[in-house]
C-alpha cells in the first residue's frame, strides 16, 4: 500500500509530498506547541496570590461554610425536589393531554407547553412571588418554598411533557396491541404497559431536566427570601457583597457541583444501560 | 387427481404424489378428536365445493349471525380501507368450532389485516364479525369483554419487556378477569409449562431467544382461557431453527381441539395441521379447502403461482420472467417442497 502510494505519478515531481502519517503527526505536534504556549504564558502572567486572595480566602470559605451553608444546600435540594416532582406530575398529565383523543385537550396542553417553553422562568417565578402582592389576603402555602415550586414546577413540566411524550410515543404500538387484545381497556393498557415502559426511556434525560432544574432553582436568589429561605446563590452572593470578595460565591457554587456531577454520572450509567438493552 | 384445465404443463404432479399419502394421514389424526364437533355445524371438509369454486364466496345465511354456537367466527361482507387503498374488498368466512383455519397468500393479500380484523384492532371499513355469535363491530359491542375470548400472537411477540414470562402471563389476569393473584400465578406457570418453558418463568423477555419470547406469547394468551387463538405469522421474525418449538406447540393446541385462525406461511405446517387452508389474493379469498386440495392440487392460477414461489423460491430469478410459466421444471425434485418433517 504505501509503495503504492509513494510511486503515485505525482504532477510535481520537484516537491516531496508528505505522506498522510507524517502529515497528521505534524498537525499533532503543533498542537501540543499552542497548548504548551498558553500554559506557558498563564503561568508568566498570572498572580497566583491575587487568585487565591479573590477566590479562595481560606478565613472566607471557613466563615462561608459555617453552619448556614448547609442550610442553603437544603433549601436548594428542597426548592429542586419540589419542582421536580411538581414538574413531573404536571409534565405526566400535559403529556397525556397532548397524546389525547379529546382535540380540545391538545390544544391546551399545547397553548400551555409552548407558553411556558418561550418565556424566561425568572418572570414566572417573579410572577408568582408578587401574586400575593396584587391580590390582596391571598396566600401561598409552604411560604416560601410554595411560590417556587409551582413557578419553577409549572415551567419544567412543559419541558418534561415533552420529554415523556416523546417517552410514550418510543412504546412501539405492539405493545398497546398486545394489551389490547389480552382484553385491556385502553386506559389500563396506558397504566400498566405503556407508562412503566415510558418512564423506563424517559429516565435518563429526566435526569437531565433534574440538573438543569437544580441550576435553574438559582433564580430565587431575585425573591426576598429570608435568611432561613436562602439557596446556595443567594446566601453566597449576599456574603460576597459583604466581604467584597468572590470567596463565598465560588464556594456555594462549588456546592452545586456536590450536587450535579454525581447525577452527570448516574445519567451517563443510565444511557449506557438503556443502550445495552436495546 | 389432476384435473386442473387452466395450466396446460402442471410442474406439480412429479411431487405430489410422494409426501401426499403420508401426510394425509398425518394430518388427519389432530382433527380427529374435534371432528364430531364439526357434526353440528357445516364441516369444513365439506365446505370446499362452494369454496373452491373460482371467486366463490359460501352462501349466507338464512340467519345472521349462525346462532350455532359451533360457528365461532362468523364474517360478513367484510371491508377494510387504508385511505384509498382497499385491503379487504369483502369477505365472508366462517371458522368452526376446533377447527384450525390456516390463511396463506402474498404479501400484501390482506390476510394479516384480515386477522387483525377479527379482534378489531383493526376497524372494518364494511361488514359484521362475530365471535361466538357475539357482534364485536357493533357500535355498542363491549369490544375488550369480546377480546378476552380470543388469544393473539403477534409476529413481532409483542410481550412486555418490562416484566417477566410469568408477569406477562398474569397481568392480564389479575387486571381484566380480576383473579387472585395466586390462582393467576399457577394458571401462568401450568401453561408456561406447557409451552415448555416452566423453567424460565422469571427470566425477562430480553433474556429469551425469539423463540422462547413467542412461546411465552402464546402460553400469555392462553392464560386467558380463550375459546379461540388467532396467529399472526407467529414464525416469520424467527430464526429457522427455532420455528420448529413454536410450530410444536401449535400443533399441540391443535390437537387438543383448540379453535385457531393461522396467518403463515409455513405451507408444510399448514399441510399438515391444518384442517382448512384459505388463500388469500389482493383482498379476497381466491380459493379455500382441505390442506391436500388447495396446497396439493390448486385450482386457481393465481393459487399456483403463489405456491410456485413459496415452494420452490430458488428457481426464480428476480426481475426475470418466472421460468415454470414458460418450461416445466429444470428438476423433478423441489428441494423445499414441504415434507411431513
Amino acid at each position: 500500500m504505501a509503495e503504492l502510494l509513494t510511486q503515485v505519478p505525482g504532477d510535481a515531481p520537484a516537491r516531496k509530498r508528505m505522506s498522510p502519517r507524517k502529515r497528521a503527526l505534524c498537525f499533532r505536534l503543533v498542537q501540543y506547541a499552542v497548548l504548551l504556549a498558553v500554559v506557558v504564558l498563564a503561568v508568566i502572567n498570572i498572580n497566583g496570590r491575587q487568585i487565591q486572595r479573590v477566590f479562595f480566602r481560606l478565613d472566607l470559605i471557613d466563615e462561608t461554610v459555617g453552619v448556614h451553608l448547609l442550610t442553603a444546600l437544603k433549601n436548594t435540594l428542597a426548592y429542586t425536589a419540589g419542582s421536580f416532582v411538581l414538574g413531573l406530575l404536571l409534565g405526566t398529565v400535559l403529556a397525556l393531554m397532548r397524546l389525547s383523543q379529546v382535540r380540545p385537550y391538545r390544544w391546551l396542553a399545547t397553548v400551555y407547553v409552548e407558553f411556558f417553553r418561550g418565556v424566561p422562568a425568572l418572570v414566572v417565578l417573579l410572577a408568582f412571588s408578587m401574586l400575593p402582592m396584587a391580590f390582596k389576603g391571598m396566600k401561598i402555602p409552604f411560604e416560601p418554598y410554595g411560590a417556587v415550586w409551582t413557578a419553577l414546577g409549572m415551567v419544567v413540566g412543559a419541558y418534561m411533557s415533552e420529554t415523556i411524550r416523546a417517552g410514550i410515543q418510543a412504546v412501539p404500538k405492539g405493545q398497546v396491541e398486545a394489551a389490547r387484545s389480552l382484553g385491556m381497556r385502553s386506559g389500563m393498557a396506558m397504566r400498566k404497559i405503556v407508562l412503566p415502559q415510558a418512564f423506563r426511556i424517559v429516565i435518563p434525560p429526566l435526569t437531565n431536566e433534574l440538573i438543569i432544574l437544580t441550576k435553574d432553582s438559582s433564580l430565587v436568589y431575585v425573591l426576598g427570601l429570608t435568611v432561613s429561605g436562602f439557596d446556595l446563590t443567594k446566601y453566597g452572593r449576599d456574603l460576597s457583597f459583604k466581604s467584597a470578595n468572590l470567596t463565598p460565591l465560588v464556594t456555594a457554587g462549588l456546592c452545586y457541583l456536590v450536587i450535579t456531577l454525581p447525577l452527570t454520572y448516574l445519567v451517563r450509567r443510565l444511557e449506557a444501560r438503556a443502550k445495552k438493552e436495546r | 387427481m389432476t384435473d386442473n384445465p387452466v395450466v396446460a404443463p402442471d410442474p406439480h404432479p412429479t411431487v405430489v404424489p410422494g409426501p401426499t399419502p403420508g401426510l394425509d394421514g398425518a394430518g388427519s389424526s389432530p382433527t380427529v378428536d374435534s371432528g364430531s364437533s364439526f357434526a353440528a355445524g357445516p364441516g369444513p371438509t365439506a365446505d370446499p365445493g362452494s369454496g373452491a369454486g373460482p371467486g366463490a364466496t359460501p352462501g349466507v345465511p338464512a340467519r345472521i349471525p349462525t346462532g350455532d354456537r359451533n360457528d365461532e367466527i362468523q364474517i360478513y361482507g367484510l371491508r377494510k380501507s387504508f385511505g384509498q387503498v382497499e385491503v379487504l374488498k369483502g369477505i365472508d368466512l366462517t371458522v368452526h368450532r376446533g377447527e384450525v383455519v390456516c390463511v396463506i397468500g402474498p404479501s400484501g393479500s390482506g390476510k394479516s389485516t384480515l386477522l387483525r380484523c377479527v379482534n378489531v384492532l383493526e376497524q372494518p371499513t364494511a361488514g359484521r364479525i362475530f365471535i361466538l355469535n357475539q357482534e364485536i363491530t357493533h357500535r355498542d359491542a363491549d369490544v375488550d369483554a369480546i377480546r378476552t375470548l380470543m388469544g393473539m400472537v403477534f409476529q413481532q411477540f409483542n410481550l412486555f419487556p418490562h416484566l417477566t414470562a410469568l408477569q406477562n402471563c398474569t397481568v392480564a389476569q389479575t387486571n381484566v378477569l380480576k383473579k387472585p393473584a395466586a390462582e393467576a400465578k399457577e394458571i401462568a406457570l401450568s401453561n408456561l409449562a406447557k409451552v415448555g418453558l416452566a423453567d424460565r418463568a422469571d427470566a425477562y423477555p430480553a433474556q429469551l431467544s425469539g423463540g422462547q419470547q413467542q412461546r411465552v406469547a402464546i402460553a400469555r394468551a392462553l392464560a386467558m382461557d380463550p375459546e379461540l387463538m388467532l396467529f399472526d405469522e407467529p414464525t416469520s421474525a424467527l430464526d429457522p431453527e427455532l420455528v420448529g418449538d413454536v410450530l410444536g406447540v401449535m400443533r399441540q393446541l391443535a390437537q387438543e381441539g383448540m379453535t385457531m385462525m393461522v396467518v403463515t406461511h409455513e405451507m408444510a405446517f399448514a399441510r399438515e395441521v391444518a384442517d382448512r387452508v384459505i388463500f388469500m389474493d389482493d383482498g379476497q379469498i381466491v380459493e379455500q379447502g382441505a390442506p391436500d386440495e388447495v396446497i396439493g392440487h390448486p385450482t386457481h392460477d393465481r393459487t399456483r403461482a403463489f405456491l410456485r414461489r413459496v415452494l420452490d423460491p430458488t428457481h426464480i430469478v428476480a426481475g426475470q420472467a418466472d421460468p415454470f410459466d414458460a418450461a416445466p421444471p429444470p428438476s423433478p425434485h423441489h428441494p423445499r417442497f414441504p415434507s411431513a418433517d
